[in-house]
């Protein structure tokens, strides 16, 4: 096994995976339930999310240099670890395909009005198919490769609309705290950064795993500090009620910056910034799926899937939703629930099932 | 100039390290059944001398050399004669004695074998070989001596600062270069011979304690399966050794420059010289080397950061600026200040092309005047360079062939790729941005990224003999950066890159603590 995934690494895939679709696409739907308690929820939402991962992790550990597929039967049972295996796939089947499709929607809405969206998924899915194909060592380090500078212009971005900043709407911050409201920005949050936990299907990759949750602390910090950076500068800009209404606040805000009179607007080069953070986010996605694939229906070599599921992805992402109120109905109750299941219920159940385990092994006596 | 062999040949040196390997021929002691062996053997080669020759103790004497690729002179008067002279003082039971065990012969270097096979190796590898009659051991001289080119300024990789000699086409002469710069016995050169008929020299230079050997046996393995009756050159080793041949990235560096070479092999890295090529491969490489010069190393630091930065900048305007022209004025033309929008437009009105078109054509022009440049005779390629660009150029704009904005474009693009210090590489970009602008004209900023992402991944995944293409940015080794986004001072780059080596201390980190003392000035 060619473990060389660092956790530098880790920390930087997850950075962009936590934040980057939050503020590409989904911003106005987490300002459109939590308004002001917006900040407040995502600092809770990512301590909760992290905390959570937290039994993921103690599965990985349990055995580093094995994959969850191959051992997860010895803890739960044949069926039910096969069944988990197909949720997991099915799980990152959709989140694989609801980023692409947003993806999609975004391009053209914004910047390829009448391209056809075939069109846009395939020349992304050739992309896809080629990391895949390449490995998870290679989506870890275009993770790295990139997170620098991506994560730099993510935090700067905001600073430079701060002359359109109302600062007089920062108390309501505190003023405007609401339990629901918090709740519910909450628990969105909470699923983001839950999906920390997917990486215990990967932890034979890894090369310090024992430093892996140590590195979900810092990746939840940073990201944490770049959500918040777009939330308040939307919220503080926009007011919740005009940013919950805008389709992308986060590009809105972009619009605003002017960077001088050489150049009227720099939104199109956010394209590029968009198109790699989701490219890692979805290529690792993806690459869960293949590995899942290959793990139920015992192929060793994952690469083999890489072609066939992107073609699958990128077609299902075509005519998985018809519209964007459809979109949007399956992300605030379905999704959430799907989510739930994957990210905190079945590594819950696996590690409740190790503890037991270990226990009966300790209580069992000598020879 | 001249250059006469010192150092033994390769099959030589291999002749005299094999004395129990299988004989070839097995003639006995007979001077005239193995001379007809020979001959047979070099029958119809008519620049092969066969010379006989009768001492005074009686012996019946042959040398065999190349005709022009020994000094004849040296044949005559450091074997011939001396071989008179001292047999005049010998008896005959002795002659053996003096040749072979006491080696009495003083002409140069020589390596006794007893293969006629290995002999016969020895003088197409520009040797003499004696043969006498009543023993079968023969002697072998290095007193090759043929017209080399002189040594020249890099033609290529030209400094204003540092050396201005180059690499030639000798071997020998080229790893003399690199002995004058490493006075170490660490300084490991290995040789090997490859191709069935060309039998071309090869080494392999590389420092002991710093070159990792799994490195060198690597490279060894590497060649060990290359199976050929002809090294051309450099260029034949490369292709079959690379990792990955069909990537459009160069995996092994080439270098003119015997102090690049150096430099290179004092970090860790490995020296390929060939004979007949004027260069030296260095392996492994990554993407942050081939855009590091030589002239980084002789510039104070603060302007060497400064030129590097806009190489960087220049790299990027490259690949991609014809791509961006292309992306903004036809998918994003609210990028562009209105003014500036209204001339592009304005100027465009005349032509009948859309962008893509426009910047394929005179791309493709400019591309093809490149070639010429290279192949146009010196006396007019100056000319011709300036009816190209100028003539043509202002020529297809008035006649609405083409923009003025899209003649800039290209313009700077090709001066941008001639800022890429290694050609290859240049290549590649030249190559790429084809593709990226064809992706810019189909779905503008969003083809771009996909290009970009598409290489990206390419290079990530891209290793050189097992260091990744693109460390140490990815993998991220921070140690390591302090001389590939900037070029930090001399007194800084304390360690060796973590890459390449395992001993990465290159100077203890107290270079300037004399400031903390007081001088005797002060």
């Amino acid at each position: 096994m060619n473990t060389k995934v660092t956790n530098m690494s880790v920390f930087s895939l997850f950075n962009l995976y936590s934040f980057t679709t939050i503020i590409a696409f989904m911003l106005c739907l987490l300002l459109d339930g939590s308004a002001f308690s917006t900040p407040a929820a995502t600092i809770a939402g990512a301590i909760l999310g992290c905390m959570m991962a937290y039994p993921a992790y103690k599965v990985g550990m349990s055995r580093p240099g094995e994959f969850l597929g191959n051992y997860g039967h010895e803890l739960v049972g044949k069926i039910p670890h096969y069944t988990f295996m197909i949720y997991f796939l099915i799980v990152n089947l959709i989140i694989t395909t609801i980023d692409l499709r947003q993806l999609s929607d975004f391009l053209l809405a914004e910047y390829l009005n009448g391209t056809p969206g075939w069109a846009i998924v395939f020349i992304f899915m050739i992309c896809l198919a080629y990391v895949v194909y390449c490995g998870i060592e290679t989506i870890f380090l275009v993770a790295q490769g990139i997170f620098l500078i991506n994560a730099l212009i993510f935090l700067i971005i905001p600073f430079f609309a701060y002359q359109e900043l109302e600062m007089e709407m920062f108390n309501a911050f505190v003023t405007h705290l609401q339990l629901k409201d918090f709740s519910f920005g909450m628990i969105k949050i909470i699923l983001m950064f839950g999906q920390l936990g997917f990486l215990f299907l990967l932890f034979p990759y890894l090369k310090k795993p024992e430093k892996t949750f140590r590195t979900f602390v810092f990746t939840a910090c940073s990201a944490t500090v770049i959500l918040l950076a777009h939330v308040i500068s939307v919220l503080l800009t926009f007011g919740p009620e005009l940013a919950a209404n805008l389709m992308y606040p986060a590009m809105d805000l972009v619009r605003f910056v002017r960077v001088g009179s050489f150049i009227e607007t720099f939104d199109p080069i956010l394209i590029i910034l968009f198109l790699t953070s989701v490219f890692v986010k979805i290529s690792f996605n993806l690459f869960l799926c293949v590995l899942c694939l290959s793990h139920i229906t015992g192929v060793k070599e994952c690469k083999s899937f890489a072609l066939p599921v992107s073609a699958f992805v990128g077609a299902y992402s075509l005519v998985v939703i018809q519209t964007q109120p459809e979109l949007v109905d399956f992300l605030e109750y379905e999704f959430i629930f799907i989510l739930v299941v994957a990210e905190f219920l079945i590594p819950w159940l696996y590690w409740i099932m190790l503890l037991i385990r270990t226990h009966m092994r300790k209580a069992k006596p000598a020879g | 100039m001249p250059f006469r062999r010192k150092t033994p040949l390769p099959k030589q040196r291999k002749a005299a390290n094999s004395s129990s390997s299988p004989q070839s021929q097995d003639y006995g002691t007979d001077l005239e059944s193995r001379l007809h062996w020979l001959e047979n053997e070099f029958e119809n080669c008519a620049d092969i001398i066969i010379r006989r020759f009768t001492i005074s103790t009686g012996n019946d004497c042959a040398i065999i050399y190349i005709r022009n690729m020994i000094n004849q002179l040296t044949v005559q008067n450091s074997i011939i004669r001396s071989l008179q002279r001292e047999a005049a003082e010998l008896k005959e039971y002795n002659i053996y004695e003096f040749l072979f065990d006491a080696r009495g012969l003083t002409a140069s270097q020589n390596d006794v074998i007893s293969d006629l096979k290995l002999g016969m190796d020895a003088v197409l590898q520009s040797g003499v070989l004696l043969l006498i009659d009543g023993d079968e051991r023969m002697l072998t001289f290095n007193i090759s001596d043929y017209p080399t080119r002189s040594i020249e300024e890099a033609p290529n990789e030209s400094v204003i600062r540092g050396p201005r000699e180059s690499f030639i086409e000798d071997l020998e002469k080229n790893l003399t270069f690199l002995r004058r710069r490493i006075k170490s016995n660490q300084l490991k050169i290995e040789f090997k011979t490859l191709g069935r008929l060309t039998n071309t020299s090869i080494a392999i230079a590389y420092i002991e304690g710093i070159c990792k050997p799994e490195l060198v046996k690597e490279i060894k393995r590497r060649m060990a399966h290359i199976d050929t009756d002809s090294i051309d050159g450099a260029t034949s080793i490369e292709e079959i050794i690379e990792d990955n041949p069909y990537s459009p990235f160069p995996q092994l560096q080439y270098t003119e420059r015997p102090d690049v070479a150096s430099g290179s092999i004092l970090e860790g890295r490995v020296a390929i010289l060939v004979d007949g090529t004027p260069m030296a491969l260095l392996a492994p490489v990554t993407l942050p080397m081939l855009l590091q010069s030589a002239e980084d190393y002789y510039q104070r630091y603060v302007a060497a950061n400064w030129i590097r930065w806009i190489r960087f900048i220049f790299v990027v305007v490259s690949l991609l600026l014809p791509s961006l022209y292309i992306a903004v004025t036809t998918f994003h033309p609210e990028m562009i200040p209105s003014k500036l929008l209204i001339t592009i437009a304005a100027a465009r009105e005349n032509v009948p092309f859309p962008a893509l078109m426009e910047a394929f054509m005179m791309e493709i022009a400019f591309e093809a005047l490149r070639e010429a440049s290279v192949r146009i005779p010196k006396s007019i390629g100056q000319a011709v360079s300036i009816i190209g660009a100028l003539i043509i150029g202002t020529a297809a704009v008035e006649a609405g062939i083409v923009s003025a904005a899209m003649v800039i474009i290209v313009s700077l693009t090709g001066i941008a790729s001639f800022i890429i210090p290694h050609f290859d590489l240049g290549l590649s970009f030249r190559l790429l941005r084809f593709p990226i602008m064809l992706l810019a004209s189909v779905l503008g900023m969003y083809g771009i990224a996909c290009g970009l992402i598409l290489v990206f991944v390419h290079l990530v995944h891209l290793k050189s003999f097992g260091v990744p293409y693109m460390s140490p940015i990815a993998p991220l080794v921070i140690k390591d950066l302090n001389d590939t986004l900037v070029r930090a001072p001399r007194w800084k780059m304390d360690k060796r890159p973590l890459q390449l080596t395992r001993n990465t201390t290159r100077q203890a980190n107290h270079a300037r603590a004399w400031t903390k003392q007081k001088g005797e000035l002060e």
